[in-house]
Protein backbone atom coordinates (compact mmCIF):
# COMPACT_ATOMS: atom_id res chain seq x y z
CA UNK A 1 0.00 0.00 0.00
CA UNK A 2 2.57 2.28 0.74
CA UNK A 3 4.13 1.34 -2.62
CA UNK A 4 1.05 2.46 -4.28
CA UNK A 5 0.94 6.09 -2.94
CA UNK A 6 4.77 6.65 -3.48
CA UNK A 7 3.54 5.65 -7.23
CA UNK A 8 1.01 8.29 -7.08
CA UNK A 9 2.95 11.13 -6.38
CA UNK A 10 5.67 9.86 -8.80
CA UNK A 11 2.41 10.22 -11.14
CA UNK A 12 2.05 13.87 -10.53
CA UNK A 13 5.86 14.86 -10.84
CA UNK A 14 5.92 13.51 -14.11
CA UNK A 15 8.74 12.02 -14.57
CA UNK A 16 10.89 14.54 -12.66
CA UNK A 17 12.27 14.11 -9.13
CA UNK A 18 10.16 14.78 -5.58
CA UNK A 19 10.14 18.96 -6.33
CA UNK A 20 10.14 20.41 -2.44
CA UNK A 21 11.11 24.49 -3.53
CA UNK A 22 8.80 27.11 -1.19
CA UNK A 23 10.96 29.85 -2.43
CA UNK A 24 10.93 28.78 -6.39
CA UNK A 25 7.59 30.60 -7.38
CA UNK A 26 8.71 33.74 -5.29
CA UNK A 27 6.87 33.17 -2.13
CA UNK A 28 8.39 34.68 1.03
CA UNK A 29 7.74 33.79 4.98
CA UNK A 30 5.69 36.48 5.13
CA UNK A 31 3.12 34.99 3.63
CA UNK A 32 2.25 32.70 6.55
CA UNK A 33 3.03 29.34 7.29
CA UNK A 34 0.53 27.50 5.05
CA UNK A 35 2.75 29.07 1.62
CA UNK A 36 5.87 27.86 3.27
CA UNK A 37 5.03 24.33 1.80
CA UNK A 38 3.16 23.96 -1.68
CA UNK A 39 1.42 21.10 -0.76
CA UNK A 40 1.04 20.17 -4.77
CA UNK A 41 2.80 16.82 -4.61
CA UNK A 42 5.62 18.64 -6.67
CA UNK A 43 3.70 19.18 -9.90
CA UNK A 44 5.57 22.64 -11.24
CA UNK A 45 2.70 23.57 -12.49
CA UNK A 46 0.37 24.10 -9.85
CA UNK A 47 1.44 27.16 -8.22
CA UNK A 48 0.97 27.18 -4.62
CA UNK A 49 -1.59 24.37 -2.92
CA UNK A 50 -4.25 22.47 -4.25
CA UNK A 51 -7.26 23.90 -2.27
CA UNK A 52 -5.59 27.61 -3.27
CA UNK A 53 -7.39 29.54 -5.71
CA UNK A 54 -5.59 31.22 -8.73
CA UNK A 55 -4.45 34.50 -8.64
CA UNK A 56 -6.14 36.48 -11.12
CA UNK A 57 -4.00 38.65 -12.81
CA UNK A 58 -3.85 42.60 -11.97
CA UNK A 59 -6.48 44.63 -13.02
CA UNK A 60 -5.71 47.01 -15.86
CA UNK A 61 -8.94 48.04 -17.68
CA UNK A 62 -6.59 49.70 -21.10
CA UNK A 63 -5.53 46.06 -21.83
CA UNK A 64 -8.95 44.36 -20.60
CA UNK A 65 -12.76 46.14 -21.70
CA UNK A 66 -10.85 49.25 -23.28
CA UNK A 67 -8.63 47.38 -25.71
CA UNK A 68 -11.59 45.22 -26.83
CA UNK A 69 -13.87 47.94 -27.45
CA UNK A 70 -11.54 49.65 -29.36
CA UNK A 71 -10.65 46.67 -31.73
CA UNK A 72 -14.05 46.43 -31.86
CA UNK A 73 -15.18 50.39 -32.87
CA UNK A 74 -12.33 49.95 -35.36
CA UNK A 75 -13.65 46.69 -37.11
CA UNK A 76 -16.93 48.47 -37.18
CA UNK A 77 -15.55 51.65 -39.41
CA UNK A 78 -14.01 49.33 -41.64
CA UNK A 79 -17.27 48.43 -42.89
CA UNK A 80 -19.11 51.55 -43.92
CA UNK A 81 -15.49 52.48 -45.17
CA UNK A 82 -14.62 49.49 -47.20
CA UNK A 83 -18.08 49.53 -49.03
CA UNK A 84 -17.44 53.19 -49.61
CA UNK A 85 -14.03 53.08 -51.37
CA UNK A 86 -15.46 50.03 -53.73
CA UNK A 87 -18.91 51.94 -54.57
CA UNK A 88 -17.96 55.55 -54.51
CA UNK A 89 -16.37 56.78 -57.84
CA UNK A 90 -15.27 60.05 -56.26
CA UNK A 91 -13.94 60.91 -53.03
CA UNK A 92 -11.11 58.76 -53.36
CA UNK A 93 -9.29 60.94 -50.64
CA UNK A 94 -10.87 60.84 -48.10
CA UNK A 95 -11.69 57.12 -48.25
CA UNK A 96 -8.32 56.90 -48.45
CA UNK A 97 -6.70 58.64 -45.54
CA UNK A 98 -9.21 57.21 -43.09
CA UNK A 99 -8.21 53.47 -44.93
CA UNK A 100 -4.65 54.49 -44.06
CA UNK A 101 -4.91 55.39 -40.59
CA UNK A 102 -7.32 52.29 -39.59
CA UNK A 103 -6.58 49.15 -41.96
CA UNK A 104 -2.78 49.53 -40.03
CA UNK A 105 -4.35 49.97 -36.46
CA UNK A 106 -6.30 46.96 -37.38
CA UNK A 107 -4.20 44.53 -39.03
CA UNK A 108 -1.29 45.58 -35.91
CA UNK A 109 -4.08 44.93 -32.93
CA UNK A 110 -4.49 41.57 -34.94
CA UNK A 111 -1.28 40.38 -35.07
CA UNK A 112 -1.03 41.82 -31.36
CA UNK A 113 -3.52 39.04 -30.41
CA UNK A 114 -1.62 36.91 -32.06
CA UNK A 115 1.72 37.55 -30.09
CA UNK A 116 -0.04 37.31 -26.90
CA UNK A 117 -1.62 34.09 -27.76
CA UNK A 118 1.65 32.18 -29.15
CA UNK A 119 4.37 34.32 -27.18
CA UNK A 120 2.60 35.35 -23.83
CA UNK A 121 5.04 37.51 -21.95
CA UNK A 122 5.02 35.03 -18.74
CA UNK A 123 6.06 31.96 -21.00
CA UNK A 124 8.38 33.72 -23.75
CA UNK A 125 9.51 37.11 -22.38
CA UNK A 126 12.35 37.44 -24.70
CA UNK A 127 10.63 36.19 -27.79
CA UNK A 128 7.19 38.64 -26.85
CA UNK A 129 9.18 41.61 -26.54
CA UNK A 130 10.86 41.07 -29.47
CA UNK A 131 8.08 40.44 -31.37
CA UNK A 132 6.03 43.10 -29.95
CA UNK A 133 8.74 45.97 -30.87
CA UNK A 134 9.09 44.42 -34.21
CA UNK A 135 5.36 44.57 -34.98
CA UNK A 136 5.18 47.98 -33.91
CA UNK A 137 8.14 49.29 -35.98
CA UNK A 138 6.08 47.51 -38.77
CA UNK A 139 2.91 49.77 -38.24
CA UNK A 140 4.92 52.77 -38.00
CA UNK A 141 6.70 51.79 -41.06
CA UNK A 142 3.18 50.69 -42.77
CA UNK A 143 1.19 53.88 -41.75
CA UNK A 144 4.31 56.41 -43.37
CA UNK A 145 3.84 54.38 -46.41
CA UNK A 146 -0.10 54.45 -46.24
CA UNK A 147 0.64 58.26 -46.24
CA UNK A 148 3.06 58.05 -48.93
CA UNK A 149 1.22 55.88 -51.33
CA UNK A 150 -2.11 58.33 -51.04
CA UNK A 151 -0.69 61.28 -51.13
CA UNK A 152 2.29 61.10 -53.74
CA UNK A 153 0.90 58.01 -55.52
CA UNK A 154 -2.73 56.63 -57.08
CA UNK A 155 -3.92 56.01 -53.55
CA UNK A 156 -5.25 52.51 -51.71
CA UNK A 157 -8.26 52.68 -53.62
CA UNK A 158 -7.41 53.58 -57.02
CA UNK A 159 -4.53 50.64 -56.06
CA UNK A 160 -6.86 47.46 -55.17
CA UNK A 161 -9.20 48.70 -58.22
CA UNK A 162 -5.67 48.39 -60.60
CA UNK A 163 -5.13 45.00 -59.41
CA UNK A 164 -8.65 43.84 -59.36
CA UNK A 165 -8.95 44.54 -63.07
CA UNK A 166 -5.30 43.98 -64.16
CA UNK B 1 -33.90 0.63 7.96
CA UNK B 2 -34.56 2.52 11.30
CA UNK B 3 -36.62 5.07 9.48
CA UNK B 4 -39.31 2.46 7.88
CA UNK B 5 -39.26 0.85 11.43
CA UNK B 6 -40.16 4.58 12.47
CA UNK B 7 -43.09 4.40 10.08
CA UNK B 8 -44.21 1.14 10.21
CA UNK B 9 -47.33 2.23 11.65
CA UNK B 10 -48.33 5.01 9.41
CA UNK B 11 -50.60 4.15 6.28
CA UNK B 12 -49.33 6.67 4.75
CA UNK B 13 -45.54 5.57 4.81
CA UNK B 14 -46.59 2.03 3.92
CA UNK B 15 -47.03 2.65 0.21
CA UNK B 16 -43.69 4.45 -0.06
CA UNK B 17 -42.17 1.17 2.13
CA UNK B 18 -42.73 -1.58 0.06
CA UNK B 19 -41.14 0.74 -2.97
CA UNK B 20 -37.93 1.27 -0.74
CA UNK B 21 -37.60 -2.55 -0.16
CA UNK B 22 -37.92 -3.56 -3.80
CA UNK B 23 -35.27 -1.45 -4.66
CA UNK B 24 -33.20 -1.74 -2.00
CA UNK B 25 -33.45 -5.11 -0.88
CA UNK B 26 -35.02 -7.01 -3.86
CA UNK B 27 -33.62 -9.90 -2.47
CA UNK B 28 -35.50 -10.74 0.22
CA UNK B 29 -38.92 -8.46 -0.53
CA UNK B 30 -39.71 -8.79 -3.96
CA UNK B 31 -43.17 -8.06 -4.33
CA UNK B 32 -43.60 -8.99 -7.80
CA UNK B 33 -43.71 -12.63 -9.42
CA UNK B 34 -40.70 -12.98 -12.13
CA UNK B 35 -42.55 -13.06 -15.22
CA UNK B 36 -41.03 -14.67 -18.76
CA UNK B 37 -40.73 -11.14 -19.96
CA UNK B 38 -38.68 -10.19 -17.10
CA UNK B 39 -36.80 -13.33 -17.62
CA UNK B 40 -35.84 -12.52 -21.18
CA UNK B 41 -35.24 -9.07 -20.14
CA UNK B 42 -32.58 -10.26 -17.52
CA UNK B 43 -31.35 -12.60 -19.65
CA UNK B 44 -30.52 -9.37 -22.05
CA UNK B 45 -28.88 -7.58 -19.87
CA UNK B 46 -26.64 -10.29 -18.55
CA UNK B 47 -25.17 -10.84 -21.47
CA UNK B 48 -25.80 -13.39 -23.58
CA UNK B 49 -26.24 -13.25 -26.93
CA UNK B 50 -28.28 -16.40 -28.57
CA UNK B 51 -30.00 -14.54 -31.14
CA UNK B 52 -26.82 -12.87 -32.32
CA UNK B 53 -24.04 -13.26 -34.20
CA UNK B 54 -20.83 -11.51 -31.99
CA UNK B 55 -20.19 -7.68 -33.59
CA UNK B 56 -16.90 -7.79 -32.34
CA UNK B 57 -15.26 -3.94 -32.62
CA UNK B 58 -11.88 -2.86 -31.57
CA UNK B 59 -11.29 -0.24 -28.97
CA UNK B 60 -8.14 1.91 -29.30
CA UNK B 61 -7.08 3.27 -25.66
CA UNK B 62 -4.59 5.45 -24.80
CA UNK B 63 -2.18 3.81 -21.84
CA UNK B 64 -0.04 5.42 -19.92
CA UNK B 65 1.61 3.87 -16.40
CA UNK B 66 3.10 6.41 -13.90
CA UNK B 67 4.65 3.59 -12.04
CA UNK B 68 6.29 2.75 -15.56
CA UNK B 69 7.25 6.66 -16.69
CA UNK B 70 10.23 5.74 -18.62
CA UNK B 71 7.64 3.49 -21.25
CA UNK B 72 5.66 5.68 -23.97
CA UNK B 73 2.42 6.23 -23.90
CA UNK B 74 0.81 4.06 -26.31
CA UNK B 75 -2.52 2.86 -27.83
CA UNK B 76 -3.89 -0.69 -26.33
CA UNK B 77 -6.24 -2.79 -28.69
CA UNK B 78 -9.14 -4.50 -27.07
CA UNK B 79 -11.80 -7.04 -29.04
CA UNK B 80 -15.29 -6.18 -27.71
CA UNK B 81 -18.40 -8.00 -28.69
CA UNK B 82 -21.05 -4.91 -28.99
CA UNK B 83 -23.83 -7.31 -28.53
CA UNK B 84 -22.85 -8.86 -25.22
CA UNK B 85 -22.15 -5.07 -24.13
CA UNK B 86 -24.16 -2.11 -23.29
CA UNK B 87 -24.95 0.94 -25.58
CA UNK B 88 -22.65 3.47 -24.07
CA UNK B 89 -18.78 3.78 -24.01
CA UNK B 90 -18.34 3.29 -20.47
CA UNK B 91 -20.32 0.07 -20.39
CA UNK B 92 -17.45 -1.01 -23.35
CA UNK B 93 -14.76 0.27 -20.93
CA UNK B 94 -16.33 -1.23 -17.63
CA UNK B 95 -16.49 -4.60 -19.91
CA UNK B 96 -12.88 -4.16 -20.51
CA UNK B 97 -11.85 -3.84 -16.74
CA UNK B 98 -13.98 -6.48 -16.26
CA UNK B 99 -13.30 -9.65 -18.50
CA UNK B 100 -9.68 -8.03 -19.90
CA UNK B 101 -7.76 -5.70 -18.38
CA UNK B 102 -8.11 -4.53 -14.72
CA UNK B 103 -5.34 -2.03 -15.24
CA UNK B 104 -7.48 0.00 -17.47
CA UNK B 105 -7.89 3.02 -15.31
CA UNK B 106 -10.52 5.86 -15.79
CA UNK B 107 -12.63 8.05 -13.41
CA UNK B 108 -16.80 7.41 -13.68
CA UNK B 109 -19.47 7.45 -11.03
CA UNK B 110 -23.28 8.07 -11.67
CA UNK B 111 -23.11 6.50 -15.42
CA UNK B 112 -25.99 8.67 -16.44
CA UNK B 113 -24.29 12.08 -17.37
CA UNK B 114 -24.61 14.11 -14.14
CA UNK B 115 -21.16 13.68 -12.59
CA UNK B 116 -18.73 14.92 -15.20
CA UNK B 117 -16.52 12.08 -14.19
CA UNK B 118 -16.52 10.32 -17.43
CA UNK B 119 -15.21 13.04 -19.38
CA UNK B 120 -12.48 11.80 -22.09
CA UNK B 121 -11.66 12.21 -26.02
CA UNK B 122 -14.19 9.87 -27.79
CA UNK B 123 -13.06 9.44 -31.47
CA UNK B 124 -12.02 13.18 -31.58
CA UNK B 125 -15.03 14.73 -29.59
CA UNK B 126 -14.74 15.54 -25.93
CA UNK B 127 -17.81 14.25 -24.21
CA UNK B 128 -19.13 11.66 -21.40
CA UNK B 129 -18.38 7.98 -21.89
CA UNK B 130 -21.43 7.44 -19.91
CA UNK B 131 -23.16 9.14 -22.68
CA UNK B 132 -21.39 8.45 -25.73
CA UNK B 133 -23.11 5.82 -27.69
CA UNK B 134 -20.81 3.35 -29.26
CA UNK B 135 -20.58 3.56 -32.79
CA UNK B 136 -21.53 0.63 -34.39
CA UNK B 137 -21.21 0.95 -37.76
CA UNK B 138 -17.20 2.32 -36.98
CA UNK B 139 -14.89 -0.23 -37.00
CA UNK B 140 -12.68 0.76 -34.31
CA UNK B 141 -13.38 3.27 -31.44
CA UNK B 142 -10.43 5.74 -30.43
CA UNK B 143 -10.56 6.93 -26.45
CA UNK B 144 -7.94 9.52 -24.98
CA UNK B 145 -8.02 11.49 -22.01
CA UNK B 146 -8.71 15.15 -22.16
CA UNK B 147 -6.59 16.90 -24.79
CA UNK B 148 -3.68 19.09 -23.42
CA UNK B 149 -4.13 17.66 -19.37
CA UNK B 150 -1.12 16.11 -17.35
CA UNK B 151 -2.52 13.02 -17.21
CA UNK B 152 -2.03 10.65 -14.25
CA UNK B 153 -2.72 7.54 -15.71
CA UNK B 154 -4.12 6.10 -18.74
CA UNK B 155 -7.62 7.88 -19.05
CA UNK B 156 -7.74 10.13 -15.89
CA UNK B 157 -6.34 13.64 -16.32
CA UNK B 158 -5.05 16.43 -13.69
CA UNK B 159 -7.86 18.99 -13.18
CA UNK B 160 -6.20 20.57 -10.51
CA UNK B 161 -5.50 23.63 -12.28
CA UNK B 162 -9.47 23.50 -13.71
CA UNK B 163 -10.58 23.75 -10.37
CA UNK B 164 -8.34 25.99 -8.91
CA UNK B 165 -9.31 28.38 -11.67
CA UNK B 166 -12.51 27.39 -10.64
CA UNK B 167 -12.61 28.81 -7.28
CA UNK B 168 -10.86 31.97 -8.13
CA UNK B 169 -13.97 33.10 -9.68
CA UNK B 170 -15.76 32.91 -6.36
CA UNK B 171 -18.78 31.08 -7.39
CA UNK B 172 -21.02 31.24 -4.02
CA UNK B 173 -23.23 34.07 -3.40
CA UNK B 174 -22.23 37.38 -2.24
CA UNK B 175 -24.39 39.65 -0.13
CA UNK B 176 -23.86 43.29 0.75
CA UNK B 177 -25.61 43.08 3.62
CA UNK B 178 -26.59 40.11 6.24
CA UNK B 179 -29.91 39.12 5.76
CA UNK B 180 -32.10 40.54 8.74
CA UNK B 181 -33.56 38.89 11.25
CA UNK B 182 -37.12 37.64 10.13
CA UNK B 183 -35.95 37.12 6.44
CA UNK B 184 -34.74 33.77 5.31
CA UNK B 185 -35.29 33.37 1.90
CA UNK B 186 -33.17 35.69 -1.07
CA UNK B 187 -36.13 36.03 -2.90
CA UNK B 188 -36.05 36.02 -7.04
CA UNK B 189 -38.66 36.36 -9.84
CA UNK B 190 -39.51 33.74 -12.05
CA UNK B 191 -37.84 35.88 -15.22
CA UNK B 192 -34.83 36.78 -12.73
CA UNK B 193 -34.49 32.81 -12.36
CA UNK B 194 -34.95 31.77 -16.05
CA UNK B 195 -32.07 33.91 -16.82
CA UNK B 196 -30.23 31.36 -15.23
CA UNK B 197 -31.32 28.11 -17.23
CA UNK B 198 -28.35 27.03 -19.59
CA UNK B 199 -25.74 28.10 -16.91
CA UNK B 200 -26.79 26.23 -13.70
CA UNK B 201 -26.90 22.74 -15.22
CA UNK B 202 -22.83 22.66 -15.32
CA UNK B 203 -21.60 19.41 -13.87
CA UNK B 204 -17.61 20.96 -14.64
CA UNK B 205 -16.76 17.96 -16.27
CA UNK B 206 -14.10 20.08 -18.03
CA UNK B 207 -15.03 19.09 -21.75
CA UNK B 208 -15.24 22.64 -22.78
CA UNK B 209 -12.37 24.22 -21.74
CA UNK B 210 -10.13 21.54 -23.05
CA UNK B 211 -11.81 21.26 -26.63
CA UNK B 212 -10.25 24.97 -26.70
CA UNK B 213 -7.42 25.86 -28.25
CA UNK B 214 -7.10 28.78 -26.13
CA UNK B 215 -6.93 27.27 -23.51
CA UNK B 216 -3.88 24.60 -24.64
CA UNK B 217 -2.15 27.71 -25.43
CA UNK B 218 -2.67 29.91 -22.34
CA UNK B 219 -4.30 27.52 -19.55
CA UNK B 220 -2.20 29.27 -16.90
CA UNK B 221 -3.95 32.48 -17.27
CA UNK B 222 -7.31 32.19 -19.66
CA UNK B 223 -9.99 30.58 -17.52
CA UNK B 224 -11.77 28.71 -20.03
CA UNK B 225 -15.23 28.23 -21.19
CA UNK B 226 -16.14 25.99 -18.20
CA UNK B 227 -14.98 28.37 -15.59
CA UNK B 228 -16.54 31.81 -17.50
CA UNK B 229 -19.97 29.82 -17.97
CA UNK B 230 -20.12 29.91 -14.15
CA UNK B 231 -18.91 33.50 -14.13
CA UNK B 232 -21.68 34.45 -15.88
CA UNK B 233 -23.86 32.73 -13.80
CA UNK B 234 -22.84 34.76 -11.07
CA UNK B 235 -23.00 37.87 -12.55
CA UNK B 236 -26.32 37.63 -13.13
CA UNK B 237 -27.64 35.97 -10.79
CA UNK B 238 -29.98 38.88 -9.11
CA UNK B 239 -28.82 37.78 -5.76
CA UNK B 240 -26.13 38.38 -6.19
CA UNK B 241 -24.95 41.94 -4.79
CA UNK B 242 -21.23 42.11 -6.43
CA UNK B 243 -21.88 42.06 -9.92
CA UNK B 244 -19.30 44.79 -11.07
CA UNK B 245 -16.84 43.62 -8.45
CA UNK B 246 -17.09 39.75 -10.36
CA UNK B 247 -16.34 41.87 -14.08
CA UNK B 248 -13.66 43.90 -12.38
CA UNK B 249 -11.77 40.72 -11.34
CA UNK B 250 -11.92 39.94 -15.04
CA UNK B 251 -10.28 43.42 -16.40
CA UNK B 252 -6.75 41.64 -17.72
CA UNK B 253 -6.16 40.51 -20.88
CA UNK B 254 -6.11 36.89 -20.31
CA UNK B 255 -8.73 35.85 -18.15
CA UNK B 256 -11.62 36.51 -20.50
CA UNK B 257 -10.32 37.85 -23.84
CA UNK B 258 -7.89 35.13 -24.84
CA UNK B 259 -11.55 34.00 -26.05
CA UNK B 260 -11.68 34.86 -29.91
CA UNK B 261 -15.04 33.06 -30.26
CA UNK B 262 -13.54 29.63 -31.60
CA UNK B 263 -17.00 28.14 -30.27
CA UNK B 264 -15.17 24.32 -29.71
CA UNK B 265 -16.57 24.57 -26.22
CA UNK B 266 -20.16 25.24 -27.57
CA UNK B 267 -20.23 22.24 -30.05
CA UNK B 268 -18.70 19.77 -28.00
CA UNK B 269 -20.92 20.61 -24.27
CA UNK B 270 -21.87 17.16 -23.44
CA UNK B 271 -24.99 18.61 -21.77
CA UNK B 272 -26.15 20.92 -24.32
CA UNK B 273 -25.05 24.25 -22.97
CA UNK B 274 -23.41 27.30 -24.80
CA UNK B 275 -20.48 28.50 -23.06
CA UNK B 276 -19.45 30.89 -25.92
CA UNK B 277 -22.29 32.64 -25.61
CA UNK B 278 -22.05 33.21 -22.19
CA UNK B 279 -18.51 34.80 -22.86
CA UNK B 280 -20.11 37.03 -25.41
CA UNK B 281 -22.63 38.31 -22.80
CA UNK B 282 -19.39 38.75 -20.17
CA UNK B 283 -17.54 40.73 -23.04
CA UNK B 284 -20.48 42.66 -23.47
CA UNK B 285 -21.33 43.50 -20.32
CA UNK B 286 -17.76 44.64 -19.72
CA UNK B 287 -17.77 46.51 -22.81
CA UNK B 288 -20.23 48.84 -21.41
CA UNK B 289 -18.67 49.60 -18.22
Amino acid sequence: MSFGMLSFSRGFVFRRGFHLSPFASGFTFHRGFRNASPNNNGAEYIKGSVNEAVVLPPRDKVAGSYHWDFERLLSVTLIPLTIASVVKGGAHPITDLCLGVILPFHCHIGFDAMITDYFPHRRNPVLNRSFSWGLRAVTLIVLYGCYEFNTNDVGLTELVKKVWHA
Amino acid sequence: MSLLALSKNSSFFRVSRHVLEITTCNTRFLTTTPSQKAQTVASASAGSNANKDPLVKTFSIYRWNPDKPAEKPHLQQYQVDLNACGPMVLDALIKIKNEQDSTLTFRRSCREGICGSCAMNISGTNTLACLAKIDRDASNTKLYPLPHMYVVKDLVPDLTHFYKQYKSIEPFLKKETKPKAGEREHYQSIADRKKLDGLYECILCACCSTSCPSYWWNSDEYLGPAVLLQAYRWMIDSRDDYAKQRREALQNPFSVYRCHTIMNCTKTCPKGLNPGRAIAMIKKEMALE
